[in-house]
């Protein structure tokens, strides 16, 4: 039952960020040009693919929790007979599971098309791409979540969501005047590594750091 | 006496703040105790700890044979639970959260909730979002009752409810419990509901509890006394038990805790007083008049000394002490703008 609820308050963030992605892909060129064209000089370590994945179900069972705070139904689940660990396994679990099941096939229909476009370039793809899916589904999530505090009125969570989106959004933007700077002045396999590690744990450290500010346990009024 | 929670030097610091400190409780199996103190004494807290939903800064517990902390779960399995001013999820159905609460308990009966659902007149397919306050509190009491729990703990449920509302929720745990005969911790702030449901009492001020008995034995045990001396009343008084003391020329006043024969036979060796009366009080007295002799710089048990204009349930004009009681209506001579018997700080 904690996965049909998890699933329920999920659903409308996962069909709307399948529905950006979707869009993106059909109608904003930009990701798969941004793709072709620097491919060749981001080959990412399975360090950093890895510390991804697990970051990012992560960060998404953090929400969970907020989620539930800003709720205030956190003493209602948590009063009943169900251990936190099992509980916070079941929020990540189930957003690692919706997190990948979006990344997979998403991540084919850019293989597909890399392959046609680009086929000397195919087999240095892969492990980018899982990278740059997963790195642009967090910030489309984060800019939803931004979107959906806005709307909402509990000032908490949208000046978190404001802070967050807002960050996730500028690195997004950022990106493509990134790539472009590394190719003129630093493109040199280690660094490109090296840099692109450093702006993932920055925008991984901003989203725990204020993740985290919201998430006391054994916060209580006497 | 077979308890059902125990707790020992419990104690919880939240910061520079004691909201709970050195806390020793006996909770009898089959009672409904209340538990009774203003805001801000340390209700909730208690209730936290109990569920392990906040860990202890020092002390310990047992609930139903169970360590909060080691055994949260088992020990869940067998209490109900209703939080002050209960938030669930607004999207669920009523229908959706007695299945999804359900989910989490090892025995759920499900006529019982279906009872219950029709007697709080909780339309299935409704939103909880679209519930009144009053029949969200009349939900949750239902998912707490419904896994026919061992211990139900209700903490200050009827908060926010008017008193119509109250008066019907109260109405409806007092059938659940006589219903079942299980025990119940009920915490309040509102001396009028106590009354109603409780049959003994624990009464918690600024984090330390200051009486715990049953209510009629502390009803009997806690009796004001006026005296009329022959000469000029003392400004002092020892005295065990004693609560609360005033004098006015010849006239003394004083509430104590204790066989009230004994009292009596101390008072006239002691004074050998012209004329003695004895009072007996209510139950928001009593907790006013122990609540208002623990005032800061006073232990338990300790008199106010006269001339600070300290006053006793009755009297016509004083002046409320420091960490008094301050706007406690329903309460003779106690000016408040609360409802009778509610207690606010």
């Amino acid at each position: 039952m904690i996965f049909w609820k998890e699933w329920r308050e999920l659903r409308g963030r996962f069909f709307t960020l399948a529905a950006f992605y979707l869009i993106t892909l059909l109608f904003l060129p930009i990701n798969l040009l941004v793709v072709t064209r620097y491919i060749q000089y981001f080959v990412p370590n399975l360090l950093t693919t890895g510390a991804l994945l697990i970051l990012i179900p992560m960060v998404l069972g953090m929400d969970a929790y907020v989620t539930e705070r800003d709720g205030e139904t956190e003493d209602f689940l948590c009063s009943k007979p169900i251990s936190r660990i099992s509980l916070f396994l079941s929020k990540i679990g189930l957003r690692a599971a919706l997190t990948l099941l979006l990344a997979i096939p998403l991540l084919a229909i850019i293989v597909i098309k890399l392959g046609i476009e680009a086929d000397s370039l195919y087999l240095a793809t892969p492990p980018f791409l899982i990278l740059f899916v997963l790195l642009s589904i967090v910030s489309g999530l984060l800019i939803i979540l931004f979107i959906t505090g806005a709307v909402s009125a509990r000032v908490p969570y949208q000046s978190t969501a404001l802070i967050i989106g807002g960050s996730a959004g500028a690195t997004l933007a950022a990106f493509p005047i990134i790539l472009n700077a590394w190719e003129l002045q630093y493109l040199q396999a280690p660094w490109q590594n090296f840099w692109l590690l450093i702006l993932v744990l920055m925008l991984s450290i901003l989203l725990a750091l204020f993740l985290f500010t919201r998430i006391e346990t054994g916060r209580s009024e006497p | 006496m077979e308890t059902v929670i125990t707790t020992s030097g419990l104690t919880r610091r939240f910061g520079e703040v004691t909201a709970l400190d050195g806390l020793d409780l006996a909770v009898p199996r089959g009672s409904v105790f209340g538990y009774l103190g203003r805001n801000g004494s340390g209700k909730t807290t208690t209730i936290k700890l109990l569920l392990n939903l906040i860990r202890p800064t020092s002390g310990s517990a047992r609930v139903l044979g169970f360590d909060p902390q080691a055994d949260p779960v088992p020990m869940r399995q067998k209490i109900g639970y209703v939080a002050e001013g209960q938030k669930m999820y607004g999207w669920m159905r009523v229908r959706e959260i007695m299945r999804f609460t359900s989910g989490f308990y090892e025995v759920w009966d499900t006529e019982l909730a279906e009872k219950f659902r029709e007697r709080f007149e909780l339309d299935p397919e409704a939103r909880i979002k679209t519930l009144s306050k009053g029949q969200n509190a009349r939900l949750s009491l239902l998912l707490a009752l419904a896994p026919r729990p061992d211990l139900l703990i209700l903490d200050d449920p009827t908060m926010g409810l008017d008193p119509i509302s109250r008066q019907e929720f109260l109405g409806d745990i007092v059938r659940a419990i006589q219903e079942e005969g299980r025990t119940v911790f009920f915490s309040t702030h509102i001396l009028q509901e106590l009354e109603q449901v409780a049959d003994w009492v624990g009464i918690l001020d600024r984090g330390t509890l200051r009486a715990a008995a049953p209510v009629d034995e502390l009803k009997a045990s806690v009796k004001r006394y006026e005296l009329t001396l022959e000469g000029p009343a003392p400004t002092s008084v020892e005295l065990e038990g004693l609560l609360r003391l005033s004098s006015s020329g010849r006239d003394l006043i004083l509430t104590a805790r204790g066989e009230p024969g004994v009292i009596v036979h101390r008072l006239r060796e002691a004074y050998a007083p012209l004329s003695l009366e004895t009072h007996s009080l209510s139950l928001d007295e009593i907790f006013a008049e122990i609540v208002l002799g623990s005032s800061p710089g006073e232990g338990a048990g300790a008199y106010l000394p006269l001339g600070e204009e300290t006053r006793l349930p009755g009297e016509e004009s004083a002046t409320v002490p420091e960490g008094g009681v301050s706007g406690v209506s329903g309460v003779p001579g106690v000016s408040g703008e609360s409802g009778p018997g509610e207690v606010v700080s």
